[in-house]
Formats: structure tokens, C-alpha cells, sequence
């Protein structure tokens, strides 16, 4: 930032030419008159070029005379100055030289050295100012991080699905085709805003990368991106998760996807809306879609089936949550054995003997993964001692058989943990190095003694989150 | 400012920020405008009000002297944030050619970085846009505002739409319009831009402007919201004619009407305040997908309130009945108080026109031709997976209650049958049925806009207009031009003042204007097909509350001040009148009341006074006298006489008001014809009887005693009587002798019968107790009857004693008038000259000439 504005010193008319004879250096020497109860101003040093009155207003900081003419005519100009800005006028000096070569700058030094104490005064001020807002900053930055990391802490760290427009079956599929991308306006504020999930339900055999574009209408801004390569999509949910929910900032969020693939490919359709500002481009249809929100600007784990938005950082931790945990597989002879629980985003996986009991969570564990943590408690004040157990194996080891688990490598288990009724702990596991590829998570429970449990025992997982390394907090 | 072809020499946009108090938030507002990104160049102009706080002015000084090509200081004396902005308007006028567009940013308030650019390009595309106007994003109190949808002058009448912090083309100010500085409380934005659009500008929400307000719990808006009253007192007064009745309802039309009238057989829909005009006419999927858009978003998105079933052919049968707009709106009413409002109508041998409402109409409606449903039931009914309640229309137990209009209509003019054998009951179940089954019905039930939608008063659009009267349903008339005369009467019958009313609207017409008739007291009237040819539409007030006179606990002089006058609904009646030119009151009693809302409103009112009543112990009272007690409501009045017209001015009514209008032959007459009835009568044998006619009203009023006396004296005079009348005033207190009922004729309705009997007689018997200036004894004359007749009212303004009739003193009446007929009988000379005399006198006197001044009058005021 740079100013080159320069202070003005106004003297009547009548004595410009004495004052234009030696001007004050750094200063521009404006005479005025006035007529009627006109102001007019000329430029001394500019010949007599007429000044606009505004920026003798804006930049007169003096104003010298040297006659009892020149001080009638002042006392006018500070007249008409009161009267047309409702605002003192320029300070007024009265110079006593009576000589032809003027020079003002022993006038001006006061004038000067009173500007240099106010201004120091006001940096003096402003700079108090910005500390007390810098101290305010920082205190309000520790504690977001204090509440950041108690949430990763907690394992409960999970974003929260606030809408979801289904699939529609029976209406025009939405097409997204090479050069046609399909906009859709997103059907919430932008605040707090974290993940963005379209369902394919066609997906071409053909090379290609879908890139996906959040942008904000009201500023203009583009706020994250996504490119997912043919081999990482499938048909289903496709899940966008921004590493960091949108801030408090209220817009208007507007998703674009672009595919580059020969053949089209066919996303799913919700409901039909007569305003076309919230259609699917070229659709006459909402874009099936689930949304979910976080603590906004707050970074949260980036959930298991999420993809992550384009930045300059690879994923370091993912939330296998409520989602996920609905979505279990049952790997159980018994359909009964396993149950989610909404209302406490709980997994209960029912043990009836020594023998494990499991369900199976597929692609959660993603490549990079080192540790998991998650909730562990056999709801109930009464009933049997419980262990639990995580298991990660690559998708390839898959059994389609009920009842049967997969030879689980060497270290890709944790320990059991044993837990009373009703008693809350963490459940972790530590791999020897990263996950190389996607993986399947297992979720195990067993009793400990044989005797079959008179009631169902509600051996429970929780939100479970994964980390590539560990993250100081 | 970034962007590649900025230009601060040559600035397109100017940002005025007025400034009062900001002095620290007001950074944040300059530099959210030197953050702007455009493809020009902008020029902030910070206008400090006078603001007593010293660091206002160094935060304006050192902005100003940091980027002095980007920003001008300006300092005045303060004068309110209107007169703040007037000086930066002012000043970009007069010094900043180039800028194109202002845009007003309060000192408190932000703009994102796109938000000019943006807000310019939509000025730039749209040649027609005054004002491009923004969301509203609130930071500090958190809130989101969305006031998008089309500009509406309409709604922009009822309520501040357009936030101050918009982009104006240049022209509005060069146009002259300016913030108001009486506004010094809030408000001034909806001031300004309310004259922006009165002048010819329109506005235009930018959904994504990036306009941030910030929201305190004290700020000046806090400030006028206590005071909105008084300021939007201000505010109305100030744009009276745009906020006026007619106005809004003219608004309404164009930008919002009302009705959806479906024409079921060829499957259009007509969208409409006034049915005999259309804003649009679209097909039914049009109108579907425009249902349930408002349906998603009822702030920004507008439908049709109420819905209407009908064909092609009822629809215009029900037009050229002249009773379209009243329909209209009884049907509104009806489908506000009932479930729905249907019509129907009975055809009628006799030539008279009826229109009664039967409120609960169960059973009856299965061929109704009109099917009127209102907004909330619509809703409810379409959003309802349950139907069997609708549905039940069709069956003989309907469940939904259905108010009826029965419309009486003489069946040989009117294709009863078109409006008699309708299927709108089975058109509705079919219409709901479509949208029901609307693939954006399920969308519409969502609510996917996260702004607040504050134009929620869109969907209910038609109670605008309705809050100026007491929500009542409006008549759903606009005005075309030209000029619109309602003439309000009680009833319709053959009475002397529904005649002069006639001819008052066959004045009307010839002059070009068109009249328009109100019955308020009756439900069936004697509307002939001499009425519909003048009229250019007719309506029944069918309000059962209404009486012109009765009940009444004050008197005026003596005068009852009827019950209505002081207690009735006045603005249902109002509602129904506003949007005419002119109204004429004929013996209007009560209704007198609402002649001077009529004439706050703007409307020329006037009273055409006929005679003043006399009590039943002699004492005069009545109409005449009613009309004193309002005569402030009234711009000018038509006596019948001059006689009236002077007893009117002693009464206190100015001069200038009074246009006496003199009564003239009621009905036509061809030269022709006229010339050959006095021929013929001039042909009479004289020994024949002499042929004496009374013809008029059987009440007390008309002296019967004296005319049975006269003709029991005459009963063996070679007189030939015919007596022809019914009794008009049916409450008993009229005693007709046995004399007169052996030779009474029913009352003749024709002109070509009056004609007939007028060219029979030779003597026409008129003894009453009173009168104005009756109209018989004038169409007698102008065919050469001679009156004789009392000398009451203004009788003696025409009848010269023994020069063209008989004019007899009150208080020997019977006798004299056997002593004339004697004397006529005996000199059939004396009859002769007295015939021509009569005919002679009556000759240029006509209607268009009566009215002329009084109507010239009326259209002037």
C-alpha cells in the first residue's frame, strides 16, 4: 500500500504570489477566495489550475495569511467551511513576514510535530488494539484445538448425515457424459457443510477420472475438489469429504461433476422439483444424495468409505462410524445376532459362545492405516464377561460362507479384550506398518466361559477411528 | 480492486456510504469495496454526516488520501442517513459522468468481492432493470433472508422488499427520485424505491449477491420496527395514488391474480383477477408445474390462490349475462366461508333477473357449471393421500359443504342450459386427481432454500389488497379506461326512480362511459331487457345484513339513521364499489353511509334525490332528508326538480353541489309513432266517453281515497276508467277500495303497452299526497293526456293550471277533479287545445339534455 497524497496549505489569493515564491516543501500551496458564498480554489504551483473542493476538504491541513485582508478573507473561507462541511476548518496562522522571500517552515514544524503525537497516539492505539484481538484469536484457536482433539480423542469424532434424498427408481437416470457436466445446487447452507454423496447406478466400462467441484455461489469460490479415477469408483455411493467442514460463513453450495470418459456415466435421480434452480443439470430431478455436516472449520477424520478432496496432505485419519457400522455384514449362521442401534450409533455384535461371533465392514481400512481406536461396552448391568477383538484382511479373503471367518494374518488382529457388563473401554489396534491396500475391518466378540447366556448379550462396538500415524494432541 | 480493464479515471459503479457513527466497522466496509473483483472501475464516495465522532473523519481522511483515485470524502453537515446519500447521488451526477450505476453501502455493512461485478452484469444485460436488489446474509445476529422471486409492485406496496444496499442504474436519479429526507426514522429505502417504481423503474432480486448486513439487536431497523406505524403512515400518504384500491388491484392483475379459471373442455386455464381480462392463459400441465412451484418455495414462487372449474360455453354464457364479475366475487366469498362455491341457474319466463345463494347446497350441485375452491383446501386436498373426502362430490351424500349461486335469468335472452348442466364437480375431482398425481408434488413438499424466505406474503396476495377493506373479498374489477358510473338502487321494480335510473345510465352510455347497476335490497329484480342493453354489468349486493332503511336508534332531523348507516359492514360494500369512477345513489337509504368512503377513495359520488316522504302524520322525511345528514359525502346532487333543487339549497346544501336534473319522459317514443297517436287523438269522436287513466304505484302516496272518490262520482258520467298499478310497498298499510280493484289492469312493464295506454287515454288522474316530479304525468302529456293533477313536489314545475292540464290545491282535490272531467267531458274543444298544449310543453324535453350538467359535474369532481 502506497500513498502519495500530499498535504495542502491554503493562502488567499491576494498573497499567493508572495507564498508561491518559496513553497513549503511536501506541501501543495492552494489559494482560495471566496465569492458570494462560493469557495474557489486554484493550484499555485500548477498555474492557477482550478482545485475540486472535496479535495481541499480532504487534504487542507493549514491555513496561512500574512495581511489584515488576508485574514478578513480567512475568517470567510472558515465560515463557509463550517457551513458547507459541518466541520472546523484547516488550522489558521497568521505569518508575520513582511518580506518577499516567505518562509513558512518555522510555522509549519508545530503543526507537524503535533500531527507526529497523534499519530503516534493512534499506532500507539491501534497496535494495543491488535493485541487485544491477537490474545483473543489465540485463546479462541487453543480452545477449538482442545476441542478438536478431545473429539478425535473421544472416538466419537463423526460427521453427521443431515439430509438424504433417495434414490428414486422409475425416473430418467442423470447423465453425465464427456464435456456435459451436471451441476447441482445443494439443498443446505454451506456452513458446517462436510461431505457430499451422488450414487452411480451405472458405471461404463471405459477409462476416465470424475472430477468433482464444490463451489460456493455468494464469493465466487471454489472450496474443494475432487478427481477419482475409474479403477476407485463403483456403482453405489460416491462419498466427497472435505478434510475441514465448510466455516460459519453462510452460501449457497454448488456441486459440479465432470467426467471425461467416453461413455456416460448414470447417477442416480431423487425426487422431481418444479424449481429449476434445484435440478440436476439437463434433469428435471434432485440428484439422489446424502449430505453430512462437522463442527464447522473443524477438521474431522475422514470417514472410511469417503474420498478425499484434492490438498497438498494425504488423509491421516478416517472415522469408521455410524455409516459403516450400519452397513455391517453378518457374518453370523444367526440373523439375530447383530443389530445397530440408531439412537446410540451402535453396532451390537451378540456372542453366544467361545466362538467368535462377527460382522464384517468392507473397504474401511484404508491404505496408510496404522492404529484404530474405537468404543468397546456389553450394554446391560448384568450378564456375562465379554472380549472383543478387531481384525483387518485384505478384500481377497472374503468368504461368501456364513459362519466362517478368514485366516486372519499375523498382526493384523488385535489383542482380546475382556470387559464387564456395562463397562466402557477402548478397543485399539496397532498395525507393524501401513495398510498397502484396502482392507476389510472385522468386528469380533466371544464369551468367555461356554454356558450359553440366558439373554441376548449386547456386546456393542462404537464409532471407530483410524489413523495413519500418530497425531500429537 | 482487481480485474483486467479497470479504469478509476473512468468508473462505471460509484458505492455511496453514508456515514453516522461507523467509525471502526466502517473499515471494514470500505475495504470489503476495494476488495471487490470487476472489470471496471469503482469509485467509493464516503459521505460523513456530520458524524461528531472525530475518528470518522480521520478513518474517511486517511482512506481518501491513501487511495484518492478510488475514493472521495465527502463531509457535510448532518442531515439523516437520506440526506447523506442525496449528497453522495449529488455529487456522482454532477462529477462522475462515467459511472453508470450507485450502489448504497451502509458504514456497518459488507459486500463479498464478487458482489458489484455481478450485481452490474445483470444491470448491463437487462435494459428494462432500475434497481438489481440483494438477499440479505446477516452476520452478528446470524440469519439468512431470501427475497427472491419476480420484483412485485404489489407486494413491494405492502412491505419494504428491497434492501438500501442495491445497485441503481444512474437514470432513476437523473429521473429526479431521490431518498426522501422526512424519512429520518427507517423506511426511506422502501420510500425511494417505492418512487423508483411508480416513475417507471423495476427492481430485480439477485439471488447471490453477497451482500452481508450486519444484525445487531439495537440498530436503526430495531428502531423503525417500533415506529413502522407512523412511518408507513408517512409512506402511504406520500404515494396515495399508488396504493390506492384501484391501483393495487390493476397490480394485482398484472402481476398476480388471483383466480385460475380452468376452461375443462379445452383444457386451458385462464389466469385472472378480473374475468374479463386475462394476465395469461396457459395449458393445465403449466398450470400444475406453476402450482407446486409456489407450492416449494411460497416466498419466491406465485399461483393463483383459488381455482375455478368451468367450460368455454359457460364461461361465456355467465359474460354475457352482465353478471360475470359479481359472480366472481361471491364465489370468492363463498369458497372462503364454505368448502366451495358453486353455480348454477333457472331459467324464468318473466323478463326480471335473480341471484340468490343458498349456503348449504347438498345435493343440488351435481350439475353445478362453476366450481370455485379456495387456497388452503386446495393445499390440503392435494397434499392428502386420503381422498374419499373430495371424492364424495360425486356421490349423492357430498361431504364437502358446497354454497350455491342460483342465478334467475329470463330464458328466452340467456342460454340457461350452458349454465344450468355443468360438469365442474366432475372437472375438479379430475383436476385434483392430476395433482395428486404430479411428479412435483413430492419436490414441492420439500423445502430446499436454507434462506428464510421473507416474501412469505406472496402466496396470500390477494389479502393486500383486502386489508383496506377489513379482509373482505375485493370486487375483482379493473379499471380499462374510459370511465365507470355504478347506479346503486334498492330494488329494481317499475317505480318512477328506477326509471330516471335507467335513463340516467342511457345517458351515461351515449356519453361514452359505461354504467354499471347494484341492487343492494333485492335478490330477484325487475331487470328487463331495457336495463341489459344500456348496462355494462350488473351485480346483486346480496348481502342479507343490508337494509336501506329500519332499525335505526338516531334520527337526523327526524330522519331515521338507518341501523346500517351505523353498524353495518360498509367495507364489504366498499369493496364492492372501489374500482369505479363514479357512483349514483337512487334512494339508497343506509347506503348513504358509504358514499363518503367511496369518495375518500377518489370516487365521484352523487344522489339523485327524488321527494321527500311524508310521515303517516304528515310530517316530511325520508331520502331527501338522509341526504342532508351526508351531505359532505357527496360531490354533487341531482334533484329531480327545481323545486327540490331550492328546498335542497335552504336545507344547507352548497350551490355548487346542486344539478338539478328534471325529470323526462321515462321511455322513447319514435316521431313517428308520437305524431300518429296525437293525430288520432285529434281525430276522437266526441261523443265517445271520455277515456281518464290512473297509472302508478297502489299506495297511500298516490291519494287513492280521492281517486275512488272521483270515480264514484263519475260512474254515471259517460267516463270510460281504466285504473293500472300494483302495489310496489307490499306491507299492508295500504287499503285499495273495492272501486278500483273491480277495474284494475296489472302494471304495464312494456314501453310499447305504456305506449299503447297513454295513446287510449285522453285524461291522466293524478291526486297524490305527495310526489317529486312524476314521471307518468310527463309521459302522458308528451302524448297528449291531460293531467290533472295535485299540486304537490314539483308537479307544478310542468302542469299549468288550465293551459296544458289541471293543477289542483291539495285540500279539495276530489271535488275539483270531477269538476274538471265534467267540464272536459262536457267541452271536448277545451280538451283538444289543453292535448296539444300538453304535447306541445313536453316537446325537447329529454334525458341526455337533463343529466348533461350534473353528469359533467360528477366526472369532473
Amino acid at each position: 500500500m502506497q500513498t502519495n497524497w500530499m498535504p495542502i496549505c491554503l493562502v488567499p489569493r491576494k498573497e499567493a504570489a508572495r507564498f508561491a515564491a518559496n513553497p513549503p516543501p511536501g506541501y501543495k500551496l492552494v489559494s482560495f477566495h471566496t465569492d458570494m458564498d462560493r469557495l474557489n480554489f486554484a493550484d499555485c504551483q500548477d498555474g492557477d489550475e482550478e482545485v475540486e473542493v472535496e479535495t481541499v476538504f480532504r487534504d487542507a491541513v493549514v491555513c496561512c495569511h500574512i495581511t489584515k485582508g488576508g485574514q478578513t478573507e480567512q475568517l470567510r473561507l472558515a465560515s463557509l467551511w463550517t457551513e458547507q462541511f459541518g466541520a472546523e476548518p484547516p488550522a489558521q496562522i497568521e505569518i508575520n513576514d513582511s518580506g518577499d522571500q516567505l518562509d513558512l517552515a518555522p510555522y509549519l514544524l508545530p503543526l507537524l510535530a503535533q500531527s507526529w503525537r497523534d499519530s503516534a497516539a493512534r499506532t500507539t492505539g491501534l497496535m494495543r488494539e491488535l493485541a487485544l484481538l491477537r490474545g483473543t484469536f489465540e485463546q479462541a484457536q487453543t480452545a477449538f484445538a482442545r476441542l478438536e482433539s478431545f473429539l478425535y480423542q473421544s472416538g466419537r469424532a463423526e460427521r453427521s448425515q443431515i439430509i438424504s434424498l433417495p434414490h428414486l427408481p422409475g425416473r430418467n437416470l442423470v447423465l453425465l457424459s464427456k464435456d456435459s457436466p451436471v451441476e447441482q445446487r445443494l439443498p443446505i447452507e454451506s456452513a458446517s457443510l462436510s461431505d457430499i454423496a451422488f450414487l452411480i447406478i451405472e458405471l461404463p466400462r471405459c477409462a476416465g477420472t470424475l472430477n468433482a467441484r464444490l463451489e460456493l455461489q455468494e464469493s465466487a469460490t471454489v472450496v474443494a475438489q475432487w478427481a477419482i479415477s475409474e479403477s476407485d469408483l463403483a456403482k453405489g455411493w460416491v462419498r466427497l469429504s472435505l478434510s475441514r467442514a465448510l466455516g460459519t460463513d453462510a452460501q449457497t453450495p454448488v456441486l459440479s461433476l465432470d467426467w471425461n470418459g467416453q461413455e456416460p456415466v448414470k447417477l442416480a435421480p431423487s425426487f422431481h422439483h418444479p424449481d429449476i434452480r434445484f435440478r440436476a443439470t439437463d434433469s428435471s430431478a434432485v440428484l439422489a444424495l446424502n449430505l453430512w455436516t462437522y463442527i464447522p472449520g473443524a477438521a474431522a477424520p475422514l470417514p472410511a468409505e469417503g474420498i478425499a478432496q484434492l490438498s497438498d496432505a494425504p488423509a491421516v485419519r478416517w472415522s469408521i462410524g455410524a455409516s459403516s457400522l450400519r452397513d455391517a455384514i453378518n457374518l453370523n449362521l444367526r440373523d439375530d445376532l447383530v443389530e445397530f442401534t440408531d439412537w446410540r450409533k451402535s453396532l451390537a455384535v451378540r456372542p453366544v459362545s467361545p466362538k467368535p461371533s462377527a460382522v464384517r465392514l468392507d473397504n474401511v481400512a484404508r491404505p496408510g492405516l496404522l492404529y484404530l481406536r474405537g468404543g468397546v461396552k456389553t450394554e446391560g448391568e448384568f450378564g456375562p464377561n465379554v472380549e472383543y477383538c478387531y481384525a483387518i484382511a485384505p478384500k481377497a479373503k472374503r468368504l461368501t460362507q456364513r459362519g466362517t471367518l478368514p485366516e486372519f494374518s499375523a498382526g493384523m488382529t488385535s489383542e482380546w479384550l475382556r470387559l464387564r457388563p456395562n463397562e466402557w473401554a477402548d478397543l485399539t489396534l496397532f498395525l507393524a506398518k501401513p495398510l498397502e491396500e484396502v482392507c476389510d475391518l472385522y468386528l469380533l466378540s466371544r464369551l468367555v466361559d461356554d454356558a450359553p447366556p440366558e439373554e441376548p448379550v449386547n456386546a456393542c462396538f462404537f464409532g471407530i477411528v483410524g489413523q495413519a500415524w500418530s497425531v500429537g494432541s | 480492486m482487481k480485474g483486467p480493464h479497470q479504469s478509476h479515471d473512468q468508473p462505471l459503479v460509484g458505492v455511496v456510504v453514508p456515514i453516522f457513527r461507523h467509525s471502526v466497522l466502517l473499515v471494514d466496509a470500505i475495504e470489503s469495496v476495494l476488495a471487490q473483483v470487476a472489470p471496471f472501475g469503482i469509485k467509493i464516495v464516503l459521505v460523513n454526516d456530520g458524524c461528531p465522532q472525530k475518528e470518522t473523519d480521520v478513518v474517511c481522511r486517511h482512506f481518501a488520501r491513501t487511495y484518492p483515485e478510488q475514493i472521495t470524502y465527502l463531509r457535510k453537515p448532518n442531515g439523516g442517513l437520506s440526506d447523506a446519500r442525496n449528497h453522495g447521488i449529488r455529487h456522482i451526477l454532477a462529477r462522475l459522468p462515467s459511472v453508470r450505476a450507485v450502489y448504497f453501502l451502509d458504514a456497518d455493512n459488507c459486500l463479498r468481492p464478487p458482489a458489484l461485478a455481478r450485481a452490474f452484469a445483470v444491470l448491463e444485460a437487462s435494459a428494462e432493470v432500475g434497481w438489481v436488489y440483494p438477499n440479505i446474509d446477516m452476520f452478528g445476529l446470524s440469519s439468512a433472508h431470501d427475497y427472491g422471486g419476480n420484483y412485485s409492485r404489489l407486494l413491494h406496496s405492502e412491505m419494504n422488499l428491497c434492501e438500501a444496499g442495491s445497485l441503481i442504474r444512474r437514470a432513476v436519479f437523473e429521473a429526479g427520485i431521490v431518498f426522501d429526507t422526512q424519512f429520518k426514522s427507517g423506511f426511506e429505502d422502501w420510500e425511494f424505491f417505492l418512487s423508483a417504481a411508480n416513475a417507471g423503474f423495476t427492481g430485480r432480486n439477485l439471488e447471490a449477491f453477497g451482500f452481508l448486513y450486519r444484525k445487531r439487536p439495537e440498530s436503526m431497523l430495531a428502531e423503525s420496527e417500533r415506529d413502522s406505524a407512523g412511518i408507513t403512515a408517512l409512506l402511504r400518504k406520500k404515494h396515495k395514488a399508488s396504493q390506492s384500491p384501484r391501483a393495487l388491484i390493476a397490480l394485482e392483475q398484472q402481476e398476480m391474480p388471483r383466480l385460475a379459471i380452468v376452461l375443462a373442455d379445452i383444457q386451458q386455464v385462464i389466469l385472472t383477477t378480473d374475468p374479463a381480462c386475462s394476465t395469461e392463459r396457459i395449458t393445465i400441465d403449466d398450470y400444475i408445474h406453476r402450482y407446486f412451484l409456489a407450492k416449494s418455495n411460497p416466498s419466491r414462487d406465485w399461483a393463483p390462490p383459488y381455482l375455478c372449474l368451468t367450460s368455454s360455453g359457460s364461461f361465456q354464457a355467465l359474460a354475457e349475462t352482465g353478471l360475470l364479475h359479481a359472480t366472481f366475487w361471491k364465489l370468492e366469498s363463498l369458497a372462503d366461508v364454505s368448502n366451495l362455491g358453486a353455480l348454477t341457474a333457472v331459467g324464468l319466463d318473466e323478463d326480471r333477473m335473480g341471484f340468490a345463494v343458498h349456503q348449504n347446497a347438498q345435493g343440488r350441485c351435481s350439475d353445478a357449471s362453476f366450481l370455485m375452491i379456495g387456497p388452503t383446501l386446495l393445499r390440503d386436498i392435494t397434499f392428502d393421500v386420503a381422498t374419499s373426502w373430495i371424492d364424495s362430490l360425486a356421490t349423492e351424500n357430498p361431504q364437502p359443504n358446497v354454497a350455491m349461486i342460483e342465478l334467475n335469468l329470463p330464458q328466452s335472452s340467456f342460454d340457461i342450459r350452458a349454465l344450468s348442466r355443468g360438469t365442474a364437480i366432475f372437472d375438479l375431482l379430475g383436476m385434483l386427481r392430476r395433482l395428486r398425481a404430479s411428479v412435483w408434488k413430492e419436490g414441492a413438499s420439500l423445502r430446499l432454500d436454507w434462506r428464510e424466505g421473507d416474501l412469505m406474503r406472496r402466496e396470500w396476495s390477494h389479502l393486500i389488497l383486502r386489508r383496506q377493506f377489513a379482509d373482505e373479498p375485493v370486487y375483482p374489477r379493473v379499471h380499462g379506461g374510459g370511465r365507470d358510473i355504478g347506479l346503486i338502487l334498492p330494488i329494481v321494480e317499475f317505480g318512477g326512480v328506477e326509471k330516471v335510473a335507467l335513463n340516467f345510465a342511457r345517458a351515461i352510455r351515449a356519453r361514452g362511459d359505461r354504467p354499471h347497476l347494484f341492487v343492494l335490497n333485492q335478490g330477484n329484480a325487475a331487470i328487463s331487457a331495457d336495463w341489459r342493453q344500456v348496462l355494462e354489468s350488473i351485480t346483486f349486493y346480496a348481502d342479507p345484513s343490508f337494509g336501506a332503511w329500519g332499525g335505526g336508534a338516531k334520527t337526523y332531523f327526524g330522519t331515521e339513521i338507518p341501523d346500517w348507516a351505523d353498524k353495518g359492514n360498509h367495507a364489504r360494500a366498499v369493496a364492492m364499489l372501489h374500482w369505479l369512477d363514479g357512483v349514483i345513489e337512487f334512494q339508497g337509504g343506509a347506503f348513504m353511509s358509504v358514499m363518503g368512503k367511496l369518495k375518500r377513495l377518489g370516487i365521484a359520488t352523487g344522489s339523485s334525490l327524488h321527494l321527500a316522504d311524508l310521515t303517516t302524520a304528515g310530517r316530511p322525511a325520508g331520502n331527501v332528508f338522509l341526504s342532508m345528514a351526508y351531505e359532505h359525502a357527496f360531490n354533487v346532487v341531482a334533484p329531480c326538480s327545481f323545486a327540490l333543487a331550492d328546498w335542497c339549497h335552504a336545507m344547507g346544501l352548497p350551490k355548487e353541489k346542486i344539478f338539478p336534473v328534471p325529470n323526462a319522459p321515462s321511455f322513447p317514443i319514435s316521431a313517428n309513432r308520437l305524431a300518429a297517436g296525437l293525430a288520432q287523438k285529434a281525430l276522437r269522436n266526441p261523443q265517445q266517453p271520455l277515456r281518464v287513466l290512473y297509472l302508478g304505484r297502489l299506495d297511500a302516496q298516490k291519494g287513492l281515497d280521492r281517486l275512488s272518490e272521483v270515480m264514484q262520482a263519475t260512474a254515471d258520467d259517460t267516463c270510460e276508467w281504466r285504473v293500472i298499478g300494483k302495489a310496489v310497498v307490499d306491507d299492508g298499510s295500504t287499503q285499495v277500495s273495492p272501486h278500483l280493484l273491480r277495474v284494475l289492469e296489472p302494471a304495464l312493464t312494456s314501453e310499447d303497452d305504456l305506449i299503447a295506454a297513454f295513446d287510449w287515454a285522453d285524461v291522466l288522474v293524478l291526486l297524490s299526497e305527495y310526489e317529486g316530479l312524476p314521471l307518468t304525468i310527463l309521459e302522458a302529456m308528451r302524448q297528449g293526456v291531460v293531467p290533472i293533477a295535485t299540486n304537490v313536489g314539483a308537479v307544478g314545475e310542468v302542469v299549468k293550471n288550465a293551459r296544458n292540464g289541471f293543477l289542483l290545491p291539495l285540500p279539495n282535490a276530489a271535488a275539483d277533479c270531477i269538476v274538471c272531467l265534467r267540464a272536459l267531458l262536457s267541452n271536448r274543444e277545451t280538451l283538444g287545445h289543453l292535448s296539444k298544449a300538453a304535447a306541445r310543453d313536453m316537446v325537447g324535453r329529454d334525458w341526455p339534455q337533463a343529466t348533461k350538467a350534473f353528469l359533467d359535474a360528477l366526472c369532473d369532481s
